[in-house]
């Protein structure tokens, strides 16, 4: 028997798409169905929970805590992703390209540690980096820093959302520069040297050979990051636990609270849950159609 | 057919048979039965000694030992186990939370197992009122506490006041801690665990300490037993609120920022003990040994010596109808879990871990008040001056209010200190604020207000 094409590539991705039905989609519906009852983790919505239709999305609506989250959460993806790792990995992975910087292994090495340390470690090295005893206090005393008004201090607590803003970038700026490196491999070494016979300069060759042939990079990195970024929790959750109060508190530690700590409404996390995945589906399908659109 | 191929067939055929029946055999011999325990990283040592213990009477039994190590939330973790379906078969629970998890069917009723075990008697009947529910048991206290007044002796000193300190009054507390502010310079005068950070702590250490002692019981409560209703408003709640305020607000006595570090309890256990960072504090009777002891994790060198302890004393020493003295006693329990396979293994860890030797010696070590009323036949235990000391404590020892939904309640309480101490929310704001989460959550006709100024 002969197989047609179309009938081959389904058997081949069944397995893949039944993966993908078990592991992504029906946890998904899950917590939609659980987002319209008021099941809870402990107590008698445990075990006997009730369908309250959309009273959980109607209480979150009105809730000035999940506003203030959604926009913790805005700040901390604009500025440590699209800001933080974009500008700073493409500066990165320039500077790597390029032959005769010294101690550029170093550099490459402090960016993949940084990556490779497990996300429980560092957020507690920020803890103690960035507490008052800690290294950023004493490196800003001894560099003098305060001379330009940076003052020592316990950065989780007065300065919380900066402080895991730039954590996170720390972090995340391995991929993009990765990314990056990668992209500045597949442009062909004869457009500089073309350019340099018409006499550019080195912004001109930047500005005009580099940034547009890097352009689809840069969306595919924007993307990932981006929604990665949404999704971050472990090491600002254990810097902060989203606090003091909920100053530094993102979509997803408020999510965790609300389901893991008292109240213990999981239902009601789950509410919250279900709009972040609509939210996140929503940049994905823009980014998408500007990729189609842009570079494709 | 070829004679010979027809042997190949047979050898062929045997040898599958065998390979089959052999791979059958050794999915058929009996699975070695397992026992998962699960306890927090305070109750290692005399958990490995028990699991110790038990593999010696139970030899074909495999014990995996899940040890939730500091600075995790062992109750979100436990509670997320449970939830899951995942908990071990047997968990050294807060016994704050045995109403919330019974309520949601997940721990065994123990009845007829402690019906049956001679040790029960030794527990008196507050221990077992604790890890009861409507009737039922569901576990067994391994080790119970009472809170105090620590205070720096050296820091006291320093700052002019009598050594040994017995406030009588929370006003003598605020004055205290006014005259370290003024005298000796660097220190925080007073720390009060405050806001969600902490979690029960808040609650527990501080919060409670100061509802018990601020009105004439039965007022002085979360809970009103006759009528069955949480209590939202009372001059108790107000004066508690109002002593954060005083402290963290209005004479800037407290660190703050204590409350929201990662670790807030190894940063609270350091900067009081070998920091010398904090004049006084209210805390729990185990700090002694597992915090500032030899074996603790921040010992304090020659610590009888630089830390003394006190009595919380109600709002006005008793001139109110209020208790004179308050204390309250939490702790945590061994429990089964309801839908572990091994039930019977999980009771017979249970009779080991709480033997009274383990549970006496344990006790002393840490300084933490046994459970057991036998406990004090054992010599490591009746020969601890500490531990003798704090025996005072346990004949005016309270309990929370731990009925379903206390969490809730509780966390609410957390909130409320955190805006007060984050916000500066003015006492009467907190009280309102306090009230208005407990009808949010269980209803107006539910909750009970005790005018204030009354």
């Amino acid at each position: 028997m002969r197989l047609r094409s179309g009938q081959l590539g389904i058997i081949i991705l069944t397995p893949t798409l039944l993966v993908m039905l078990a592991l992504v989609v029906f946890p998904t519906l899950w917590g939609v169905v659980m987002s319209m009852t008021n099941i809870s983790l402990v107590g008698r919505g445990a075990v006997h929970p009730r369908f309250v239709g959309l009273a959980n999305y109607v209480k979150l609506l009105r809730d000035s805590r999940f506003y203030h989250s959604l926009w913790v959460t805005m700040f901390f993806t604009i500025f440590s992703a699209l800001i933080g790792q974009v500008v700073l990995g493409l500066a990165l992975a320039l500077l790597l390209r390029k032959k005769d910087v010294k101690g550029r292994n170093v550099i490459a090495l402090a960016v993949f540690v940084s990556w490779v340390i497990p996300e429980v470690v560092a957020g507690y090295m920020w803890g103690s980096y960035a507490s008052r005893e800690g290294l950023l206090n004493l490196l800003i005393k001894a560099l003098r820093l305060d001379v330009i008004g940076l003052e020592p201090t316990n950065w989780l607590f007065y300065r919380p959302l900066e402080t895991i803003t730039i954590a996170n970038i720390w972090r995340g700026t391995a991929f993009s520069m990765i990314l990056f490196s990668a992209a500045l491999e597949s442009i062909p070494e004869f457009l500089y040297e073309a350019s340099s016979l018409d006499g550019a300069t080195s912004w001109d060759k930047f500005r005009y050979i580099t940034l547009p042939l890097l352009a689809p990079a840069i969306l595919t990195d924007l993307i990932l990051i981006t929604i990665w970024t949404f999704g971050v929790f472990t090491m600002p959750f254990i810097m902060t636990g989203g606090g003091p109060g909920n100053k530094s508190e993102l979509w997803t530690i408020y999510i965790y609270r609300q389901a893991l700590l008292p109240p213990y409404e999981i239902g009601y996390a789950a509410a919250a849950a279900t709009l972040m995945f609509l939210l996140t589906l929503l940049l994905i399908v823009a980014y998408m159609a500007v990729l189609k659109k842009g570079w494709g | 057919m070829r004679p010979r191929n027809y042997l190949m067939g047979v050898v062929l055929s045997a040898l599958l048979l065998v390979s089959v029946l052999g791979v059958g055999a050794l999915y058929a011999h009996p699975e070695k039965r397992v026992l998962r325990v699960c306890y927090g990283e305070p109750w290692k040592i005399p958990t490995e000694d028990a699991i110790k213990e038990f593999k010696a009477k139970f030899p074909d039994v495999e014990v995996k030992a899940e040890m939730i190590p500091y600075g995790v939330d062992i109750v979100a973790k436990e509670s997320a186990d449970f939830a899951a379906g995942v908990a071990a078969d047997v968990v050294l629970v807060d016994s704050f939370m045995i109403p919330e998890y019974a309520e949601a069917g997940y721990l065994e009723p123990l009845d007829k197992l402690v019906e049956a075990w001679p040790d029960w008697k030794a527990y008196s009947l507050p221990m077992r009122k604790i890890v009861s529910y409507k009737g039922h048991v569901y576990g067994i206290m391994f080790d119970t506490d009472v809170r105090m007044i620590w205070y720096r002796k050296d820091v006291f000193k320093e700052a002019g006041l009598p050594v040994p300190w017995q406030p009588k009054t929370w006003d003598d507390i605020i004055k205290a801690a006014l005259t370290i502010k003024k005298k000796v310079k660097g220190v925080f005068p007073i720390y009060v665990p405050a806001g969600t950070k902490w979690g029960e702590a808040t609650t527990m250490q501080g919060f409670y300490m100061l509802l018990l002692g601020g009105d004439a019981p039965p007022k002085n409560r979360l809970y009103d037993y006759k009528t069955g209703k949480w209590i939202g408003k009372s001059p108790a709640l107000l004066r508690a609120f109002k002593f954060y305020y005083d402290i963290y607000v209005k004479y800037k006595l407290a660190p703050t920022e204590f409350n929201f570090v990662p670790d807030v309890w190894g940063t609270w256990r350091r900067t009081f003990g070998p920091d010398r960072l904090i004049g006084m504090a209210l805390g729990g009777s185990w700090e002694w040994g597992e915090a500032w002891g030899p074996k603790g994790i921040a010992p304090v060198p020659e610590r009888d010596k630089v830390i003394g302890f006190a009595k919380m004393p109600g709002w006005s020493g008793g001139a109110h109808g209020e208790p004179e003295w308050v204390t309250v006693s939490g702790g945590w329990a061994w429990t089964i879990y309801s839908k572990s396979k091994v039930k019977d293994l999980a009771w017979e860890f249970l009779k080991i871990v709480n033997k009274r030797e383990r549970v006496a010696r344990y006790a002393a070590a840490f300084g933490k008040v046994a459970p057991r009323l036998d406990a004090a036949k054992v010599p490591e235990y009746a020969k601890n001056s500490y531990l003798m000391a704090i025996l005072e404590y346990l004949k005016f020892t309270d309990y929370r209010d731990a009925m379903p939904g206390y969490s809730k309640v509780s966390y609410f309480i957390q909130e409320t200190t955190e805006k007060i101490v984050l916000e500066g929310m003015k006492p009467e704001e907190a009280l309102n604020y306090f009230y208005s989460k407990m009808v949010e959550t269980f209803g107006k006709e539910k909750v009970e207000v005790i005018p204030i100024g009354g």
